[in-house]
């Protein structure tokens, strides 16, 4: 993997929950392999709580060869939302806000020859038992062929590079000791956060 | 700078060798062939070979 290319506002339900305006086209940014975590049963994953408040983004992750999805999993693009939201309220990027050790969880990458139609198959945040997230890639409003193209025109795709597809509505807080459970078809993993 | 392009480059094959083997494994051939992961493995492997043929 040479990087992480990650969507922000490629949900409209996100978008009207977040109370910004809605951008052209969902905005990029990327997270470097040393941010990239993946977990399995039973995990757990430190993170830097002492940074203030950490916000879960649910999201699809695509695997990429020949600029074609080769696989495909489920995540957490983390961010550090007080951070965030102060560095936009001054106008500075945000990057820092988003880059850390172990911002960018990821289940393992399935085939997509092991989803029936994994565009249109749900996938779930629950916390502690109790669904946060919920949607299906058909929701977004870029196709995942559409997003390929449109990150093509913007960074140099490499071969295994992952892309986040952003993230629906509900997103939240974590809090140390949470349980974390991810389903996206074949891929049903818990962890924890401390 | 030559030298870090050509580490890039070896980086980058390795990568993709990477992928195709778990492409095989998985038989993960819904978007590329068998025949066509071989093929691109071969012409990897290839490019591979003729970095280190230069120092023999």
């Amino acid at each position: 993997m040479d990087k992480i290319i990650c969507l922000g506002k490629n949900y409209a339900d996100h978008i009207m929950e977040m109370k910004e305006g809605t951008p052209e086209l969902p905005v990029l940014f990327l997270k470097p392999q040393s941010s990239f975590i993946e977990v399995k049963n039973g995990s757990t994953v430190n993170l830097p709580w002492e940074r203030g408040e950490i916000h879960h983004e649910c999201e699809v992750i695509l695997k990429l060869y020949k600029k074609m999805v080769i696989g495909v999993g489920i995540g957490l693009d983390l961010t550090l939302r007080d951070l965030q939201k102060s560095l936009k309220e001054k106008g500075h990027p945000w990057e820092v806000a988003k880059v850390f050790k172990n911002s960018a969880i990821s289940s393992p990458i399935y085939g997509v020859k092991d989803f029936n139609n994994w565009i249109e198959t749900p996938f779930q945040l629950f916390i502690n038992g109790q669904l946060k997230q919920e949607s299906k890639v058909s929701n977004a409003r870029l196709t995942p062929n559409e997003t390929i193209h449109y990150i093509d025109r913007h960074f140099p795709l490499c071969d295994g590079d992952l892309i986040f597809t952003g993230t629906p509505s509900g997103v939240g807080p974590l809090k140390p000791n949470d349980e974390i459970r991810l389903v996206f078809g074949p891929v049903d993993i818990s962890f924890k956060v401390i | 700078m030559e030298k870090f392009r050509i580490q890039h480059d070896i980086k980058n094959i390795l990568e993709r060798l990477k992928i195709m083997m778990t492409m095989l494994t998985e038989e993960n051939f819904d978007v590329f062939s068998k025949e066509e992961i071989l093929k691109d493995a071969d012409e990897d492997l290839e490019k591979l070979k003729e970095f280190f043929n230069k120092y023999q």
